[in-house]
């Protein structure tokens, strides 16, 4: 598994760099690639746009994240999503806790539309 | 010839003991000669001595021995004590005379004259002894006496001795001379001095000379012999002239004993004095001459001692055996002797005596006062009266006495007594027997009881006997036999007394019978005698017995008064006819339509059953008042009632018994109409003038009042006794109620007409009645039955994919306890019921409609606590305990029970899964075999015990297979022969039936039933549900992959779903569905991957994958633990958890979720996902 970072202002936008499955398998890995990224950022966006399966491990991988980033005040968005990714989002209603948006800039936009604490779903 | 030995041995004796007496007796006469002849010899040969010294004879004189004078005394001594032993010859005792007298005094005077020589030589020699170192041999004295003319003292000394001894003849021996007499003691002692000098003739030595002479020494010793042998009943006399052995020793042995060694010392000296021998073997031979003398008497006396003593042991032997036997024969005759000896006063009694009184032998007989305690007083008393007379005037006695009462009873003995004199014994010797004779005084005592109990047995049973000797004509009879004739008891028995008293009519043929019993035949005689005016009837019976052949015989006959047995007899025989008449007319009772006939049939049976001469019945009439129509009669009558004119009217005539019987209403009886006073003459005549001994009218009583009279007259008088009036008066009493029944007929009649009518009336209205209440019956079974039919039955589902279902329930009242129902949980799985409510009815029915409420409740409890769609179902045994738990309790209380099944059809294991609760367990065809099979469960029906624990029973089933259940009602149907219709004629019915379908074959079975039985009537409800499986279509694609449980192989799982997915067409599937399965798929390995193998990477996990045309199912087999989801629980939807989405996403992404355990044990979860129509 591999993320790129791309740093928009204050926004870091990370992304799969290949097509990638994120399960319980590698959730754990996914989660130490993110790790550095809250650490150092408050606005986070994922592109999810080079997933192609997610499983409940992976929810939680997201959800810890969005927990880490939520404490410290920043937010955590995603994008990109396939219909089968959301389709399990929306299974766990996890399409209302993230804000999802359809391509990363509609994201790295939001953060400065908004304040990072307060996040809401767009779509 | 056999000799007794005994006998042989007694007799022996006795002749021996006779012998000797008779030789004892000639000893004693030779005795006697040899006294007589020693005398007459001594006195010649003094006289002899005494002419020789007077004419000086030189032959007579003594060879010049002595003195002459020395001689001439001795001579004179010598003839007078010849003289005076001869004059003493006879014992004293015998003969007490003169010449004993004179001996006495011969004797003296020898013995006083050679007492004085004696002295005189004595005096001479001044008594010294001294003098005489060898005083007999020492010869010739030196100085002279007087007459006597020498110093010799022998001569006077010797004929001293046989003076004393002569004077001393009769002195009889004493305690201190046991042996001899003093005579002979004297006389032997003389005779010693006189052999002793004789020697010296034999053997004269030199410077020795004899003092006597050799007449005078041999004349003295002949005397001495004699005086021994003169008294021969003492001492050496009697010795000698002893019969027995004693005797014959001495006599033998005697005088070889005395001259063999005077024999032996003789040659012994003549050779010694001719100088062949020295003087030593002259001594020697006397010694052994002695010793041989003594050697030979003592062998010969113990020889014949022992023989004797041996002779003398067996006799003893056979005496003491005799005595034995003597006494064993007074033991067994109970006989005991004694014997007193009045002289010697000695008693002796046999060992009977002591037996008989009881005492021990070993004590001494006791004496005749002693003895009396032995006797009871007055016998004692008696005994010694006789005794006395006995002992004093030897009067005999037998007696019968009684003995002292001891332990063993009272007993008696007969006592005999004697005395007899004995030869030779001054008293008389008594002697007696006594001889025990209790067991005769018993039984004397015996047959005096039994005499006496004879003749009292005879006076109670009227039996004597009597004994009469042929040819004599001795004839006695018992006192019995006197009392039933009548006889005098002093009178002479005689034959003719009996036969005088025999009634004059019998006599003829009692003679004929009794001549004939002489002759041998039997006789048994019944006749009639006649004792002081009174006829008595006498049976006898006699019988010969030859005495002695030909010569004398003696007829014994018993005679018994059979007077009342023989008037019992003929009362009872009148009494029966009356019974038989009784019975006949109740027969005519029964039969009798009219009355007419009946009376006139009732009286004949009277007159032809009972024997009587003449019956009528008559009815009382009012008018003309008192009349008495006779209505019936049978029998001799004579135109007796046109004669007596009968009438009940209170006037003289109507008096009679039967106007009495009809006034009075009792039983009327005549027992003597010649005699009795309380008829009038009239009447009299005409009922004895046609034999009309007695007469009894019974009156006829209707409904209380008087009818009539029934009147029987009896030919005989004293005929109706009392039994015989009770019968006839039954008799009347039923003619009575035949009489009254008849006259009642017709009304009975018209009564029983109208009572037909009423009920046939009340017939129809109970008819009618009977069907408005069956009726509404009906409607209310109609309205139950349609409500049952809603409640419990729901029509069987018809949309599970698979199953063929039908069912049907015939209730035998319209409303009762069976029930079906259908439970189905998806397509896949469905619960059939099938129960049966013990009992029938309205509370049957609510039973079943509880029941089956109870167990929808149980199952939504028990899945409602479940998640829904994961492996939620209860099983059917979970299902039935808790339903269970709902109504025990109840069901114990309305005490009645359910039998159920509760089954379930997975069809995705095909599978059923089923709980037989007392049921009747289900019928199974396999459709590959055609077999046949029933399944039971063990459960016990619902309601019998709280604590049931239900067990659940699977089996697998296959396409095409049948299962019915049914309820009892079906195999327990009956026909009209009550026969079963019974499950192998319904699993036939099944197997016969099997291709129709379900439908077809419920109904068939109802059919075939129903034709068994023969009737639509059921008596049991008729459940039936047939379930029929589908064929299962198979798989369109199949995939399977094995992989590991590492977190890795999601990856492998999610492409394995997506590759099967690529297999499915397109058109069945969609994009969405297949994310949906790679989801669901890639969460259950997830999960079996962290619970059941724990993150271990090393286990395997097979999947497979199935697609149907309307589905897709993928199973998961695994090993490890077996976990379980929690229950309904919903993840965080609001992102506060970061887990706990796995569960909810399989449930949400498939449309089944299962867990089960695969047909290998392993653990299986199942995700279906169905095709988008």
């Amino acid at each position: 598994m591999d993320l790129t970072l791309n740093q928009i202002g204050e926004v870091a936008v990370a992304a799969f760099t290949v097509d990638d499955e994120l399960d319980a398998g590698n959730a754990a890995e996914f989660k130490r690639l993110m790790m550095p990224i809250i650490d150092s950022h408050a606005k986070v966006v994922v592109d999810l746009s080079r997933l192609r399966f997610v499983d409940s491990s992976g929810l939680g991988a997201f959800i810890s994240c969005l927990r880490r980033l939520n404490a410290k005040g920043g937010d955590l968005k995603l994008c990109g999503m396939s219909k089968q990714i959301r389709t399990v989002f929306e299974l766990v209603r996890m399409h209302r806790v993230f804000s999802i948006y359809a391509t990363s800039e509609e994201a790295v936009q939001a953060f400065a539309s908004k304040p990072a604490s307060v996040g809401g779903p767009t779509g | 010839m056999l000799t007794n030995p005994l006998r042989s041995a007694i007799d022996a004796v006795a002749a021996g003991r006779e012998r000797e007496s008779e030789y004892g007796v000639a000893l004693q006469r030779r005795a006697g000669r040899f006294v007589t002849v020693a005398c007459i010899g001594a006195m010649a040969l003094g006289l002899l001595v005494i002419l020789g010294w007077a004419f000086r004879l030189k032959g007579l004189r003594s060879p010049d021995l002595g003195e002459a004078r020395r001689i001439l005394w001795s001579a004179i001594w010598l003839v007078g004590g010849g003289l005076a032993l001869w004059l003493q010859r006879a014992p004293a005792a015998a003969a007490r005379s003169g010449g004993m007298l004179g001996g006495q005094w011969l004797a003296a005077a020898v013995t006083l004259s050679a007492l004085i020589v004696l002295a005189g030589v004595g005096l001479d020699s001044g008594f010294g002894f001294g003098r005489f170192g060898l005083p007999f041999l020492s010869g010739a004295g030196a100085a002279s006496f007087g007459p006597w003319g020498g110093a010799s003292w022998l001569g006077p000394s010797v004929f001293f001795l046989l003076g004393l001894a002569l004077l001393l003849l009769d002195r009889p021996p004493t305690y201190g001379f046991r042996l001899l007499a003093p005579a002979q003691y004297v006389a032997i002692v003389g005779l010693t001095l006189v052999v002793t000098d004789s020697l010296q003739l034999l053997f004269p030595a030199p410077g020795l000379t004899p003092h006597l002479t050799l007449p005078l020494s041999v004349g003295v010793q002949l005397l001495f012999c004699a005086l021994i042998a003169a008294r021969p009943a003492w001492g050496v006399g009697a010795l000698l002239t002893q019969p027995n052995l004693g005797g014959w020793l001495v006599r033998r042995m005697l005088l070889p004993a005395i001259f063999f060694p005077l024999f032996i010392k003789a040659i012994a000296w003549w050779a010694f004095a001719n100088g062949w021998i020295s003087r030593w073997y002259e001594a020697a031979a006397v010694v052994i001459a002695i010793t041989f003398c003594l050697s030979a008497s003592v062998l010969i006396c113990a020889h014949i001692v022992a023989k004797i003593e041996l002779e003398r042991q067996k006799s003893m032997a056979l005496l003491g055996q005799k005595v034995t036997e003597l006494g064993e024969a007074e033991r067994i005759a109970g006989v005991g002797s004694w014997r007193w000896d009045a002289s010697s006063k000695t008693m002796i009694w046999s060992e009977g005596m002591y037996r008989i009184l009881g005492l021990q032998t070993d004590q001494p007989p006791p004496s005749f006062e002693a003895a009396s305690r032995f006797y009871a007083p007055e016998s004692a008393a008696r005994l010694a009266a006789a005794l006395e007379r006995l002992s004093a005037k030897a009067v005999p006695f037998d007696l019968e006495l009684q003995l002292a009462p001891t332990g063993s009873g009272v007993r008696f003995v007969r006592h005999v007594g004697e005395a007899r004199s004995e030869p030779g014994g001054r008293l008389p010797v008594l002697r007696g027997s006594v001889h025990d004779i209790t067991a005769r005084i018993a039984n004397t005592s015996a047959l005096r009881r039994s005499i006496s109990h004879l003749k009292i047995t005879q006076e109670i049973t009227h039996l004597g006997f009597w004994h009469l000797e042929l040819p004599q004509k001795h004839f006695t009879f018992s006192d019995e036999v006197r009392h039933i004739f009548g006889l005098n008891s002093v009178e002479k028995q005689s034959w003719d007394d009996l036969t005088q008293a025999v009634f004059p009519e019998d006599r003829e043929s009692l003679a004929k019978a009794r001549n004939s019993a002489v002759q041998g035949a039997h006789y048994d005689a019944e006749y009639r005698i006649v004792v002081g005016g009174v006829t008595k009837w006498v049976r006898e019976v006699a019988k010969v017995c030859a005495l002695k052949e030909g010569s004398t015989s003696e007829v014994i006959g018993s005679v018994q008064d059979i007077t009342d047995r023989i008037r019992i007899q003929n009362e009872l025989m009148r009494l029966n006819r009356s019974l038989r008449a009784y019975t006949r007319s109740r027969s005519e009772l029964i039969r009798a339509t009219s009355e007419q006939p009946y009376l006139d049939t009732i009286c004949r049976i009277i007159v032809e059953s009972a024997g009587y001469r003449f019956c009528w019945v008559g009815k009382a009439e009012r008018e003309p008042a008192g009349t008495i129509r006779p209505l019936a009669q049978a029998g001799f009558s004579d135109g007796y009632l046109e004669a007596v004119k009968p009438t009940w009217g209170d006037h003289e005539w109507g008096r009679g018994p039967v106007g009495r019987c009809i006034r009075t209403g009792e039983i009327q009886v005549v027992r003597d109409t010649a005699t009795d006073p309380n008829v009038c003459d009239q009447w009299r005549r005409e009922t004895v003038q046609r034999g009309y001994g007695s007469l009894l009218a019974v009156p006829i009583k209707i409904s209380g009042e008087i009818f009539g009279a029934l009147c029987i007259y009896a030919a005989e008088p004293e005929v109706f006794n009392h039994e015989e009036v009770i019968l006839l008066s039954e008799l009347a009493s039923d003619l009575a109620f035949g009489v009254g029944a008849l006259r009642s007929a017709s009304q009975k009649q018209a009564i029983m007409e109208e009572l037909k009518v009423l009920n046939v009336e009340m017939d129809l209205r109970v008819q009618q009645r009977t069907r408005e209440i069956e009726e509404v019956l009906h409607q209310e079974a109609m309205i139950g039955f349609r409500v049952q039919q809603m409640l419990l039955f729901t029509p069987p589902p018809t949309n599970i994919p698979g199953l063929e279902i039908a069912a049907l329930s015939l209730p035998s009242r319209r409303i009762d306890g069976d029930f079906y129902d259908f439970f189905h949980h998806g397509e896949d799985q469905l619960d059939v019921v099938v129960a049966d409510v013990m009992g029938k009815g309205l509370q049957s029915a609510l039973v079943a409609a509880a029941a089956k409420s109870n167990l929808l409740e149980a199952l939504f409890h028990l899945s409602g606590k479940r998640a829904p769609g994961f492996g939620a179902l209860p099983e059917p045994s979970e299902v039935v305990t808790l339903a269970h738990a709902y109504m025990s309790p109840k069901l114990i209380e309305l005490e009645t029970f359910v039998t159920l099944i509760y089954a379930r059809f997975d069809m995705v294991r095909r599978q059923l899964s089923m709980v037989d609760c007392g049921h009747t367990g289900v019928v199974l065809v396999r459709s590959a075999s055609g077999e046949c099979e029933t399944v039971m469960g063990p459960n016990l029906a619902l309601g019998i015990s709280t604590d049931e624990l239900f067990d659940q029973v699977v089996i697998n089933f296959e396409a095409e297979d049948l299962i019915v259940f049914y309820s009892d009602g079906f195999t327990e149907a009956r026909n009209a022969n009550r026969e079963l219709f019974g499950l192998a004629r319904f699993i036939e019915c099944i197997k016969k039936n099997r291709q129709l379908s379900p439908e077809a074959l419920v109904q068939a079975l109802r059919s075939a039933a129903k034709t068994f039985t023969g009737s639509d009537q059921l008596y049991d409800d008729q459940t039936c549900v047939v379930v029929r499986v589908g064929a299962v279509p198979p798989p369109l694609i199949r995939l399977a992959r094995e992989i590991t449980s590492e977190l890795r192989s999601l990856r492998s799982a999610r492409e394995f779903v997506r590759e099967f997915c690529g297999l499915v067409p397109t058109a069945r599937i969609s994009e969405s569905d297949v994310a949906a399965l790679e989801l669901a798929a890639n969460e259950t390995v997830s999960n079996i991957i962290k619970h059941a193998y724990h993150q271990r990477a090393d286990q395997k996990i097979l999947l497979e994958a199935q697609a149907y045309p309307d589905r897709v199912a993928i199973e998961f087999h695994y090993v490890g633990d077996r976990f379980r989801e929690p229950e309904a629980s919903l993840p965080a939807f609001d992102g506060s958890r970061d887990s706990g989405f796995g569960l909810f996403l399989v449930r949400s992404s498939v449309d089944q979720l299962r867990h089960t355990i695969d047909d290998r044990g392993r653990n299986q979860i199942d995700l279906v996902k169905l095709f988008k129509p």
